[in-house]
């Protein structure tokens, strides 16, 4: 075991207070163990005033069982708190949920009256959709194929998302909570249907998306 | 083996038990074996239009609940020698009297017996539709050259491709008029095929005779002149796998002289 060498947790002095780190190449018990002199010891040098500690627990996931445990090593000194507890790993399934929200879908095949289509993130579709049909997007839709049906972006509450394309047969388009009924046709490839400052749906021109919504262009960086 | 085919349509009144006694009619007549299976219960009318509702004496509750045997319940349309067969519906159950596993049992029954199994379902998409589709390898859709057709069509397709059959849904197009498809005022038929996205079976173009034949307990495709009959074979055809082109739907050219001096 070369547990020996290794500090369990190691604690540092930062311009924004303290921080523990977890050192994740330690086995658990020895952070436990660790953890718990190193507050004793905090406690009896410095014996007043309440301490936050900023928790870093590296590359190492913290189950939810782990954190409590944690937690209530803290709890025994009533003047010691957890500012924060980070990691530098993410759970693997909410990762896979965020890159999917993120996601770009290409659908195409044709959404006929009744059905319903419905998708986490944006979508780009290049199929038929029926009159009575539905096409649901969380994120944004953007229209190369045959719209008759309903659109629906933004359909969690995003008031950025956007419908780009033609939109002229469509019956109905909604953005997040706002709704336009389609009676007119004059909307072309590069209409840009999108929710204004004033929460009103508006049509405007597709060249502008850069500028209106930037964030749709550099999406990974939020991940 | 015998194929099962249900005729469905969502929309009422587009013609579904006159296209199954149809289709039935002209498959015997190409010396098919065929069965047609009426499961619009309450509302039993395939019996009607074939001339046979004096001859019921048991129907397909009666079979589900054990009262007949199948072959007891089954009609035997004289005129075809022994090719064409009729299970009529019940006319005095509920709606629901039917479970789809019951049809889809009774179908495997006739598989051996025979070539075709015609499954007339009822207008609508409940579970008279779902008894009719359970026991189905593939649909036939008929619509009419109307929007409310055409888009209770969709809607029914979507279903049927939900439900992964052997064979991919047809389409036939019912009760065209010419002159209205002519001076466009009805949707053509590139256009409803197009729009539905599914493979054209055939069109029957609107005929007097139709309705005439069938309420004398006849089916039109006994007149081998008449141009519905035609459609009707035409789909029979089309069923055995032979390829048969689409009819042509030119009305009689009225030249310019006599359109000058015959208006109106």
């Amino acid at each position: 075991m070369r547990g020996e060498s290794v500090d369990a947790v190691i604690l540092k002095g930062r311009k924004d207070g303290f921080e523990l780190q977890l050192t994740d190449t330690a086995a658990w018990d020895a952070i436990l163990t660790d953890l718990d002199a190193l507050l004793q010891k905090l406690a009896s040098d410095a014996p007043e005033g309440n301490v936050e500690f900023k928790l870093l627990s590296g590359n190492r996931l913290l189950t939810a069982d782990q954190q409590t445990q944690i937690q209530r090593l803290f709890d025994r000194f009533g003047r010691f708190e957890i500012k924060s507890l980070t990691a530098n790993v993410e759970d693997p399934s909410a990762f896979k949920a965020k890159l999917l929200a993120q996601a770009t879908h290409i659908v195409g095949g044709i959404v006929r009256s009744g059905q319903s289509l419905e998708f986490h993130g944006d979508v780009v579709f290049v199929g038929t959709l029926h009159v009575s049909g539905t096409l649901k997007a969380t994120g944004s839709i953007f229209v190369l194929g045959h719209v008759e049906g309903l659109l629906i972006a933004g359909a969690a509450g995003d008031t950025s998302a956007v419908i780009a394309g033609d939109i002229s047969h469509a019956g109905q388009i909604r953005i997040a909570d706002t709704v336009e009924i389609i009676d007119k046709n004059d909307y072309s490839a590069d209409t840009l249907s999108y929710i204004n400052d004033l929460h009103i749906l508006e049509h405007g021109h597709v060249a502008d998306l850069s500028k209106m919504r930037p964030k749709l262009f550099r999406k990974l960086e939020d991940l | 083996m015998g194929t099962a085919l249900v005729v469905t349509s969502g929309k009422g009144g587009v013609g579904k038990t006159t296209t199954s006694a149809n289709i039935g009619t002209a498959l015997a007549l190409q010396g098919k074996r065929v069965v047609l299976l009426d499961l619009d219960i309450g509302l039993r009318n395939l019996d009607v239009v074939l001339g046979l509702s004096n001859r019921i004496i048991y129907d397909i509750v009666d079979v589900t609940t054990g009262r007949a045997k199948l072959h007891q319940a089954l009609i035997k349309d004289k005129r075809f020698d022994d090719l064409l067969y009729v299970l009529p519906a019940a006319q005095n159950a509920e709606k629901d009297a039917l479970e789809p596993e019951q049809v889809k049992d009774i179908v495997a029954q006739l598989r051996d017996e025979f070539d075709f199994i015609i499954l007339d379902s009822p207008a609508g998409i409940e579970q008279g539709f779902r008894n009719a589709v359970e026991g189905a390898d593939g649909a036939i859709v008929v619509t009419t050259p109307e929007i409310s057709a055409v888009s209770d069509a969709d809607r029914v397709v979507g279903l049927l491709e939900q439900r992964d059959m052997v064979y991919p849904p047809r389409l036939v197009i019912n009760r065209i008029r010419l002159k209205m498809m002519d001076d466009g005022r009805a949707m053509d038929v590139d256009e409803i095929t197009q729009h539905l996205g599914i493979d054209l079976l055939g069109i029957i173009i609107d005929d007097d005779d139709v309705i005439a034949t069938s309420n004398k307990g006849d089916t039109v495709v006994m007149d081998p002149d008449n141009l519905a009959s035609k459609g009707y074979r035409n789909i029979a055809r089309r069923l055995m796998g032979e390829s048969v082109p689409l009819m042509k739907l030119e009305q009689k050219k009225v030249g310019f002289w006599q359109r000058l001096f015959h208006r109106g």
